[in-house]
This record gives C-alpha cells, sequence and structure tokens, in this order.
C-alpha cells in the first residue's frame, strides 16, 4: 500500500507540474488537456482510496467513527499511564506531559506495539515516559507552569483530533514529590452504570516500571 | 486529452471545471490554506518524534519510512525542515513567490505531516494536514498568485484565462467535501445502517462523556445520551447529511445549506463528544470572495481583474454561499 500511495501522490505532483508548465509554455488546447489529465487523475486517485477504504494518504479514506459501540466497553479497554512517586501513591499525568507525542497517538502506539516488545525494550521506552512526565510535572509546578505544544499560541495551539483537559493547569493540583515509577492499566466500564460505579469497572494492570 | 464522452456530459465537465473563475477566490484559497497549515504546524513538535528512542520506530515499516522521506533520529534536521515550511507558508500567505512557496510548504508539509503518527500508521487523516497538503500543491500549479500578493512578487504575473482560476478551487472544494462523504460512505461500509441506530449514537455518546481522560466538555453529551429520539434524529441526520455534503459542488443551494450546517455539525461534535476537526475553516473556500469584496467596498460591481479577462462578480454565481 505504501508503495501504491508514493506512485499516486508521484502521479498528481507529476501531473500538476505538467499543468503548470503548460501555462508558460504550451498554447490553448493542449493546455486545457493537461489539466484534464491532471483532474482525472485526481478523481481517480481520491475515490479510488475513499470508495475502496484504503487509505494513501493524503488521498484519505476518512474512516472516522465508523463502528457500532458495544453496550458495555469491556471489549474496547482504554489505556491510562499512571505517575507512581517514592510512597507507591499513584498520579493522573497531563496530556501534555507526552510531548512531543500527543496521547493518542501514545495509547495507539502502546496498543499495537508496546505489549508485544521484549521486556528490556518496554523498560526502556517506560524510562523515556518517566522522564517525560517527571519533567513536566517540575515545569507545571514552576511559575511559568507546564507548556502548551506551542508556548507562544497557549491555548490557542491547535488541539488533538481528540480533546483532553489540562489537569495540571493549576500548581496545586500537580503531585509536589518525584516520579520513580509508571504503571500503565487498561481500563473498560459499562456505559450505562458510568464510571462512577465501580462494580461495573474493570482495571487491569497491564505493565508496571519501577526506576532502577 | 480527447474525451470519449458525449457531448452534453463533455460540456457539463467544461462547465464544471472550466467556467469563468475569478482570481480572487484563488487568492483567498491561498491565503485560507496556508494559514490553516501554519497553524496546525506550528502547534505540532514533528522534530521530536524524528528524536524518539529508537524503540518506538522500530516497527515502521522501510516502505513506509522512503515514502515519506521520515527517518528516526534527524531531529535537527526535522527542526529545520519545520522553520523552512513556516516561512514558505507565510510566504503563501502574503503572496511572495505564491506558486513557489505553495509547492515547497506542500512537499514539506507531505514529509513532516506523517512524523505526527509514524510510529503507528503512516496515514495521519483528521490532524488537520490532509486536506492542506494537496490543496497547497493545487493551488502551486494554478495561477493562485495573480491577486492579493506583495507588489514586488507581482512583476513576473502570468496572463491567465479566467477559466484557469475554476478549475483548481474546485478541486479544493471537492477535497473538502469528500471529507465528508467519504466519511458517510465509511460509517455504511464497515458498519451499514446500524451505525444510525439511537443505540450506538447514545454509547458513543456516552464514551466520550465519561472518559476523564477525553473529558473537556460533558454536559451536553449525556443531555443528548438521554434523549433516544434525539439520538436516532442526530444518527439519520448525520448519516444523509455526509453523503449528501457533496453537491455543494454543484448546487448554489446545496452550498447555502450544507456549508452554515457542516459548522454547526462540528460545534455539536465538539460539545458532545470532545472531537474538535481543524478543517471547519477551510469551509470558507466555499464563499465567493468577489462578493465579500463588493460587499465591504460597498461598489456594485467589482472592477479588480486580471488578465484583461473583463468580467463582474456576477459572472461566478455558482461560487457564491
Amino acid at each position: 500500500m505504501n508503495v501504491l500511495s508514493s506512485v499516486s501522490f508521484l502521479a498528481f505532483v507529476a501531473s500538476g507540474l505538467a499543468v503548470a508548465a503548460g501555462q508558460r509554455w504550451v498554447a490553448g488546447p493542449t493546455r486545457r488537456s493537461l489539466t484534464n489529465v491532471f483532474i482525472g487523475i485526481v478523481l481517480l486517485v481520491t475515490f479510488a482510496a475513499g470508495l475502496s477504504q484504503r487509505d494513501m494518504w493524503p488521498f484519505s479514506s476518512w474512516t472516522m467513527m465508523v463502528g457500532v459501540t458495544p453496550p458495555a466497553s469491556r471489549s474496547l479497554p482504554t489505556l491510562r499511564i499512571v505517575g507512581v512517586d517514592a510512597n507507591g501513591t499513584e498520579h493522573e499525568i497531563d496530556y501534555r506531559a507526552w510531548n512531543p507525542l500527543s496521547l493518542e497517538e501514545l495509547y495507539a502506539w502502546l496498543n499495537r506495539r508496546f505489549f508485544k516488545m521484549d521486556p528490556a525494550s518496554q523498560d526502556n521506552v517506560a524510562s523515556y515516559l518517566l522522564q517525560l512526565s517527571d519533567r513536566a510535572r517540575e515545569r507545571a509546578l514552576s511559575p511559568g507552569g507546564l507548556n502548551f505544544p506551542n508556548r507562544w499560541l497557549g491555548p490557542l495551539t491547535a488541539p488533538t483530533h481528540v480533546l483532553h483537559p489540562s489537569i495540571w493547569a493549576h500548581a496545586d493540583g500537580v503531585p509536589r514529590n518525584r516520579f520513580v515509577g509508571l504503571r500503565i492499566y487498561q481500563e473498560s466500564w459499562d456505559l450505562e452504570a458510568s464510571r462512577s460505579a465501580p462494580a461495573k469497572s474493570a482495571r487491569l494492570l497491564a505493565y508496571q516500571f519501577v526506576h532502577p | 486529452m480527447n474525451l470519449p464522452l458525449p457531448n452534453s456530459l463533455l460540456q457539463h465537465w467544461v462547465r464544471f471545471w472550466y467556467a469563468p473563475g475569478s482570481p480572487r477566490n484563488l487568492a483567498a484559497a491561498r491565503i485560507l490554506f496556508a494559514s490553516t497549515s501554519l497553524w496546525v504546524l506550528v502547534s505540532r513538535n514533528f522534530a521530536g518524534i524524528s528524536g524518539l528512542p529508537t524503540e518506538f520506530w522500530s516497527a515502521v515499516p522501510t516502505s513506509a519510512s522512503w515514502r515519506y522521506l521520515d527517518f528516526a533520529g534527524h531531529p535537527s534536521l526535522e527542526l529545520a525542515l519545520e522553520w523552512a515550511a513556516g516561512i514558505t507558508l507565510v510566504c503563501a500567505m502574503a503572496g511572495v513567490l505564491p506558486r513557489v512557496s505553495c509547492f515547497i510548504a506542500g512537499i514539506l508539509l507531505y514529509h513532516l505531516a506523517p512524523l505526527e503518527t509514524i510510529i503507528w500508521t503512516p496515514n495521519p487523516y483528521a490532524r488537520g494536514l490532509t486536506i492542506s497538503v494537496l490543496a497547497l500543491l493545487t493551488l502551486a500549479f494554478s495561477p493562485s498568485g495573480d491577486r492579493w500578493t506583495l507588489q514586488f512578487s507581482r512583476h513576473r504575473r502570468q496572463v491567465a484565462e479566467a477559466s484557469d482560476y475554476t478549475w483548481p478551487i474546485r478541486l479544493i472544494q471537492l477535497f473538502v467535501a469528500q471529507i465528508y462523504f467519504m466519511s458517510g460512505f465509511a460509517k455504511i461500509s464497515h458498519s451499514g445502517w446500524r451505525w444510525a441506530s439511537a443505540s450506538n449514537l447514545r454509547n458513543w455518546l456516552l464514551y466520550f462523556s465519561e472518559e476523564d481522560q477525553v473529558r473537556v466538555f460533558h454536559t451536553l453529551g449525556p443531555w443528548l445520551a438521554e434523549r433516544p429520539l434525539l439520538c436516532q434524529i442526530i444518527g439519520i441526520g448525520t448519516l444523509i447529511f455526509e453523503l449528501v455534503f457533496i453537491t455543494v459542488l454543484f448546487s448554489k443551494t446545496a452550498r447555502r445549506l450544507l456549508v452554515p450546517l457542516a459548522v454547526v455539525f462540528h460545534l455539536g461534535i465538539l460539545l458532545s463528544m470532545n472531537l474538535a476537526f481543524l478543517n471547519v475553516p477551510q469551509l470558507f473556500v466555499f464563499v465567493d470572495w468577489d462578493i465579500v469584496a463588493t460587499w465591504v467596498g460597498g461598489r456594485g460591481k467589482t472592477t479588480d481583474l486580471s488578465g484583461g479577462a473583463a468580467r463582474t462578480a456576477s459572472f461566478t454565481p455558482s461560487l457564491e454561499i
């Protein structure tokens, strides 16, 4: 699919450049023909990607929210990474801590790759994530606070597709103690009962890391 | 190209793609897509992804890396390319070598945007730059620099035919309209008409309202979820809206109705499901900027014409909302 997508994009660019060149050096009818070829390629590739539901980015299939959600989300476990301090207390982590990763890309990668990796690689990744989260915690406690991905735009930074609350927006909500470990949970709950009903929620410790 | 088409179809083709158009609309599209792309570009840390520990990149297929020339371990180079993309986008907005700037920016964004997701998928759609890459390149291939450019870059302005201003705008409008059409098609293709059921919509609304890691707005979602009839209407309405949105390309009435409705649609999704769609500002590509300029200028007719193609604002009624 990567090869086909590359060829499609190259065809798009090459035919577009031919159109641009034609505007300068070619007479009317030929110019129109070049434009028709370009339009034809665009129509072919964009509709092929969409109607076959095979993404050939930037010719996208736009497969968004296409599933039927089960009444209880137990089959759709949601991940959660928490920081652990020296007392063993768990703390929620602000989504901005994972910069350069966004939370959804990080969770998607964890689900797809992380749990299949060997323990040494998992620990390397976890060590990096621990550093990111603890550095963010320190910044959140500092007078400047935790930055958005673009510090100059601040809250006007373009959000990711899925919004996330800034739980470390105020210093009083930020853990004081250094993180010494991370835990990754897989959570699910009964949508009808909502998350406030512990009996209908399930939480599985999928991975744990403690700084050596 | 001699198309083996019946005459009537050929006429429709020519009328659709090559009706006399406005250089102003093309210039507005250039500014619109360059500015929205710049907003997304400066809001992401693409260079940082390149600098992630190698474990993150371990499962990236070689073909995906070569497809975009995205490789691990080059954060400084990627940062330089981010700056280059930013500068070319500013140039495209300001009209400094606009077509060249659009081309370089489009190619650089094609390289940079996939960095956001490449560690788990090579297809970064719905992250804000998908349509921008296609639109910026289309603008580079068309006379998008014939209006609203800085004076010093105008001296090389080419004389374009009025029809040269229409097909690029139509293509960009098609890219935007395809988002909705393909999205509706994908829902039916994957889940069938069950997708529109009240229970499915209710569960989606509950999921995004109850999951505290994505819960920014949490009033509208549960309120809607408690009303099965509304959920049913939203489910069916969403599918119909997405599938018919493509008619905005052909019908002025559809444009007047569906483009504003799209804004309401995305606002509703934002407030009820906490999902942001960064392409919303790009719906302005359906506005006829000649008419806006006429309103702003308080004049009856537009006389700011290009290439000797004398025309008035009324020559492009099909583009107005």
